[in-house]
């Protein structure tokens, strides 16, 4: 084995290395599943053998009979499929996990118009001050409602603004006024 | 600088001397793990109130009301409330982290919406500085003046059925003037005081499922109401009833929760009681609510088919009945014993007089939301913001939606104050007064702010008017409040009259002159002398020579010879009961026949010691 090939299986089993430690120290955290872990763990074991075998394993006497630009495209497929293969199993997961929670969603909604109890953000806060879930809202008023909703609330304020500087006529204070006894 | 300690502090001492009290109290209730830090402190102040006042009571009523006991009793409250805060020091900073996030958090809107609310009440501080209502120097700073003065609780002279109304805030007042405080000063108490109850109203909103922008939206309500604001420094004590009625209804919510209620309910009795104690009529307008908050739990259970027949339901119903009934009946009691001690029937009552003829009343029952929001009906004082009334009939079609009706903490209390508002409306129709079931009214915001908090959710245009709405009513709510007499007045011309140099008659608008006339007697008397009042007002008058002033049926003839009255007759009256060597006389209130004072008869000599508009004090010696 010459010098360059030493280096170069020397820095390939230290990055690998380094890998492996990292996924055990991710799933020792609890920040990746223990399922994608082994098949994560098993890939970089591979990795290492293959790195630790490098000119016994058959493969090697049949790339080294391929030109640099056969080799490089081999190389991209195999490395393209294998991050595909991992990629498209986390994504299997993630999807499964997401239709569960939809699904739990929906559960506890059930649940909670099943016990009367209500769930609007509003009493999410509520729940954790004073412990009672909070209220769906369902009504949304139409255009012809939110006029009449905002004339009449304005009517109202603006009816004690006139009052308080005895704008009103006088038929309205007749009705709102009477002395002691009277 | 010595202005400002000597206004502060007491009342300082009496705040952290009822929260500390009401820890004390409410520690093996167990009531602190079901509720957040801050809601339990409010509701602790509100109760200390009623224990510390309850306290005071007993010490006048045996006479003991001394600078010592009410130092000792207040400063034992207090040291328990500094200890209390120290140990929850960390749990305080997490609420303040809590809330300082929220407010972070929260839109534009909102966060103008929260603090116009603030500004407006610290505003509100400056109703200190306006006039006082009649009621307060004739009767409510009287008589707590009086019993701070002498140091033993007695019927008030002049008002002596009136004295069977409940007393608790009149002695709470009048412990700050044993403390020192001097003039109207203690005035302020129901402002104070109103801090607590501001978080009870959030707190209770929040416990009614409201969020955060609701909760602050009952806050405005409340704020909003010259109903509120004319009584924050006017003298009259009806606030003071507030605190423990709302926080008597969360207390109840959280009855609901409790596997084992019974202390909780016990603890929701007393409240109630207290309540009722601050203001009589409560028991007509804050019961029902009380019941009815007690018995919608079992009516859910009802739905739920839980309660297999009548008699599990009346056991359901007798377990809540009978914490809730000792506990009132052990706050109430105290009442009782007081009327039996200074006016020898422990049933004695005050009964109230119909405001109105029977028409005006029909008038007034038929247009009741109205009258509550814009009415300026004779005794009203003040009215509920307008903001309720925009808002309540909305939560019929806005509202946070439930499984079931018995289960809507929202349609609870909305019933609950219909109970109460139907309640008065039948019993006292022609009573029209919001201070008299202010509770019961302001638990209509609830229901309101929900609706508005809805609203504002659904349509961004809603959020906007809301806003508009709040900053408008509380730019108005001030001339609303003002529109008879001065009630919100400079708040920097408040604090510098306060903090700057006093007179005897400083804060007392716009009665300086019965200040005055009292002052001339105060000055002239000797031990022994009494005064007959023809006058409502008699707070400035000695404590001393308050307690020995006209009885009621000592005054009483000189009211029955009315306007046919003639001199002589008027000094017939006078020579037959001739222990009075002063007369204070009220011209616009109390009739005198004319010439009177002028032309007594010769065995019967007065001398005008002041005159001044319709206030007048003579000096009367009766001959051998």
């Amino acid at each position: 084995m010459t010098s360059f090939s030493f280096a170069v299986q020397s820095i390939c089993l230290v990055v690998l290395t380094a890998l492996l430690v990292y996924t055990l120290a991710l799933m020792r955290t609890g920040r990746l599943n223990a399922h994608v872990t082994v098949r994560w763990v098993l890939a970089e074991v591979a990795a290492i053998g293959a790195v630790l075998l490098w000119g016994r394993l058959p493969v090697i006497a049949y790339t080294s009979t391929l030109g640099d630009r056969e080799l490089l495209v081999v190389l991209a497929v195999l490395f393209f499929g294998f991050i595909a293969f991992l990629m498209l199993d986390s994504l299997q997961r993630i999807s499964a996990q997401s239709a569960q929670v939809r699904r739990l969603t929906q559960e506890l909604a059930l649940l909670r118009e099943q016990v009367g109890h209500s769930g609007s953000g509003a009493r999410t806060e509520v729940a954790a001050e004073v412990g009672l879930p909070p209220m769906p809202e369902r009504t949304r008023p139409g255009p012809l409602a939110t006029v009449l909703i905002a004339v009449w609330i304005i009517a109202c304020v603006a009816t004690l603004a006139v009052e308080s500087q005895d704008g009103l006529p006088r038929w309205v204070m007749a009705l709102l006024t009477a002395r002691y006894k009277q | 600088m010595m202005r400002a300690a000597a206004l502060t502090w007491p009342v300082l001492l009496l705040s952290l001397s009822s929260l500390g009290t009401g820890l004390l109290c409410l520690a093996a209730t167990g009531l602190r793990a079901r509720m957040s830090l801050w809601l339990y402190a409010a509701i602790a102040f509100a109760f200390g109130q009623g224990v510390l006042a309850t306290a005071f009571e007993f010490a006048a009523l045996a006479g003991w009301l001394t600078t010592a006991v009410v130092a000792t009793l207040m400063s034992a409250g207090a040291v328990v409330a500094l200890v209390a805060f120290a140990r929850t020091l960390p749990e305080w900073r997490a609420t303040v982290v809590r809330a300082c996030r929220a407010w972070l958090a929260a839109g534009l809107v909102w966060k103008v919406i929260a603090l116009a609310v603030v500004l407006f009440f610290v505003y509100g501080f400056s109703a200190v500085g306006g006039w006082l209502i009649v009621d307060s120097p004739a009767f409510y700073l009287a008589i707590a003046k009086m019993v701070g003065g002498t140091g033993r609780l007695t019927a008030l002279p002049g008002y002596d059925p009136f004295s069977s109304i409940g007393l608790l805030a009149e002695l709470l007042t009048a412990a700050l003037f044993r403390l020192g405080m001097s003039g109207t000063d203690p005035r302020v108490l129901p402002w104070v005081s109103f801090v607590p109850t501001l978080a009870l109203l959030y707190g209770l909103a929040r416990a009614c499922g409201l969020g955060r922008r609701g909760s602050v939206l009952v806050a405005a309500m409340a704020v909003s109401s010259s109903a509120v604001v004319m009584l924050w420094g006017s003298g009259k004590t009806d606030l003071l009833a507030v605190g423990p009625a709302v926080a008597a209804c969360v207390v109840m919510l959280v009855s609901w929760e409790a596997p084992d209620s019974r202390a909780t309910l016990l603890v929701a009795g007393l409240l109630t009681g207290f309540a009722c104690v601050f203001k009589l009529s409560y028991l007509i307008a804050f019961l029902p609510v009380v019941a009815v908050l007690a018995i919608w739990p079992i009516l859910g259970r009802v739905q739920l088919g839980e309660p297999a027949g009548r008699r599990e339901l009346f056991t359901l119903t007798f377990r809540a009945a009978v914490p809730l009934t000792i506990g009132f009946l052990l706050a109430f009691a105290p009442n009782l014993v007081k009327n039996h001690v200074i006016l020898g029937n422990a049933f004695a009552s005050n009964a109230l007089d119909p405001f109105f003829s029977k028409a005006t009343t029909m008038r007034v029952v038929l247009t009741y939301p109205l009258a509550l929001t814009y009415g300026r009906y004779w005794g009203e004082v003040g009215t509920i913001s307008p903001l309720v009334l925009a808002y309540a009939p909305l939560a019929l079609a806005f509202h946070p939606t439930s499984g079931h009706w018995t289960s809507n903490r929202i349609f609870a209390m909305s019933a609950a104050a219909v109970a109460g508002t139907i309640a008065w409306m039948v019993l006292c129709p022609s009573a029209l007064a919001p201070r008299y079931i202010l509770v019961t009214l302001l638990l209509f915001a609830i229901p309101a702010a929900s609706a508005a908090e809805v609203l504002s959710r659904r349509r961004a245009l809603f959020s906007v008017v809301l806003l508009a709405a709040v900053l408008v009513v509380l730019m108005v709510t001030p001339a609303h409040a003002n529109r008879d007499y001065p009630t919100l007045v400079s708040l920097t011309r408040t604090i510098s009259s306060i903090l700057g140099p006093q007179t005897t008659c400083s804060g007392s608008h716009p009665f300086e002159r019965d200040c005055v006339a009292s002052e001339t007697i105060n000055a002239m008397a000797s031990p022994g002398d009494r005064v007959l009042t023809l006058t409502w007002v008699r707070f400035w008058l000695h404590p001393d020579l308050m307690q020995a002033a006209s009885r009621t049926d000592e005054t009483m003839p000189y009211d029955l010879c009315g306007p046919t009255c003639t001199p002589s007759a008027f000094w017939a009256i006078y020579r037959a009961r001739p222990v009075f060597r002063f007369i204070i006389h009220d011209a616009s209130s109390h009739f005198v026949p004319p010439g009177a004072f002028d032309s007594p008869p010769p065995d019967i000599t007065v001398h005008r010691l002041f005159a001044s508009g319709d206030i007048s004090v003579y000096e009367v010696t009766l001959g051998s």
